[in-house]
């Protein structure tokens, strides 16, 4: 899952309530969820992967599996695995596999920081949002490395920091909370945790990848066709409702007329869009660890 | 939470995979497993590891590196990280018993 703010069932889970149960197969003809939020992202992710035909590709924070069913048809011969920690999530993504009718495609529901992954399987490993939550992700990514071939490669999607990201300023403008990042604010998961690239590059280095890149990414979001649908979608978000939890009932009123106009002014003639800023960090694997005589 | 590293180093693959996977059992929950086939990754690793402020709990160097480049490596890993315990494995019958190595940790 792709959250910003929530380590949900699946780490990177934003909602109370996931993608599960909402998120449409990407050939449906109307997106939702994430995979409607993310759409213009989600293209940059793609390109970026470079899933070719055979390739071994593992998923990680997968959500309902948009971003793994797009890797399986490109692997063809190959296949694709994903992983997240939302049971809710991992059941939608093996339905919507199955109703494809896609083969090459499995879904494990699991903490990638730990999970006993097969060693040197994957050729690639990729995320969208799926890396941000972990408690310690000096030891998650030195798990994702061991389960890489050797010179196998990481492409995941991370926001930037939280000033960069318009919508999340939008959004802390609106609800008063304008100090900062709500995650920060109230010490919960951070969707930002991995907007600075020299601390990135020192993480990944110390899991055992080299050749760590960022590439700047600049996409807008959705979130919704009119305002209306718009403000639903945000205030699913669990930053937005913990603050408004936590005002009385006038000032969550106001608070929801200051959101409802911030999105009205984002409001375009194809919907509601915020700009945003992400990195696709690619890095390699393959350090010569554990030549891990499979055992 | 970060948790502390247990790093393991052996010239040969297959002991080092089967020390690797048994430590894994027996201590992935509580340290971050980390295995290396060269004495010089290892020793990257080691910097990159105290780049990134981890704690290195123990260094294990493995029965099939020989006796000089074995020593030097964990003499070059304590100046990296001089807090770690330092173990050398020693050939033995039978598989590598990672229970042995809690007394050091």
């Amino acid at each position: 899952m792709n959250a910003r703010y929530r380590q949900g069932p699946g780490g990177p889970g934003r909602r109370d309530r996931t993608a599960a149960g909402h998120a449409a197969s990407d050939h449906a003809p109307v997106l939702s969820g994430y995979d409607a939020e993310l759409r213009r992202l989600n293209e940059v992710l793609r390109r970026a992967a470079g899933v070719q035909s055979g390739d071994h590709v593992v998923d990680v924070g997968c959500g309902t599996g948009q971003t793994t069913r797009q890797a399986a048809r490109t692997a063809q011969a190959g296949s694709a695995l994903g992983v997240d920690i939302s049971a809710p999530a991992i059941e939608r993504a093996r339905e919507l596999a199955r109703a494809e009718g896609l083969r090459n495609v499995t879904f494990e529901h699991a903490n990638a920081q730990v999970h006993r992954f097969p060693q040197e399987r994957f050729d690639l490993a990729i995320s969208r949002f799926g890396t941000m939550f972990f408690d310690d992700p000096v030891a998650a990514f030195a798990n994702i490395s061991r389960a890489l071939r050797p010179a196998g490669r990481l492409v995941m999607m991370v926001w930037q920091a939280h000033e960069r990201n318009e919508w999340d300023v939008a959004i802390h403008q609106s609800l008063g909370a304008a100090e900062g990042p709500a995650s920060g604010a109230s010490g919960g998961p951070d969707p930002f945790s991995l907007a600075d690239p020299p601390a990135v590059t020192q993480i990944l280095r110390a899991a055992g990848f080299a050749d760590v890149a960022f590439t700047d990414v600049r996409e807008p979001v959705f979130y919704g066709p009119d305002v209306a649908a718009a403000l639903d979608w945000a205030r699913g978000f669990t930053c937005t409702s913990e603050i408004l939890k936590k005002l009385d009932p006038a000032a969550a009123a106001r608070a929801v007329g200051r959101l409802r106009e911030a999105l009205a002014a984002h409001l375009s003639d194809d919907g509601v869009w915020f700009n945003s800023r992400a990195w696709i960090i690619t890095a390699r694997g393959g350090h010569p660890t554990a030549q891990a005589a499979s055992t | 939470m970060t948790i502390p590293v247990l790093m393991a180093v052996d010239d040969d693959p297959e002991s080092l995979g089967t020390l690797d996977d048994a430590l894994r059992r027996r201590y992935g929950q509580d340290y971050l497993v980390i295995s290396d086939a060269s004495a010089g990754a290892a020793l990257g690793r080691l910097q990159e590891l105290r780049s990134a402020g981890r704690e290195v709990a123990l260094v294990m160097a493995g029965a099939a590196m020989a006796a000089t480049p074995r020593a030097e490596f964990l003499a070059r890993a304590r100046s990296i990280a001089p807090a770690a315990k330092r173990v050398l494995v020693v050939p033995g019958a039978g598989r590598p018993r990672p229970a042995c190595v809690f007394p050091c940790l």
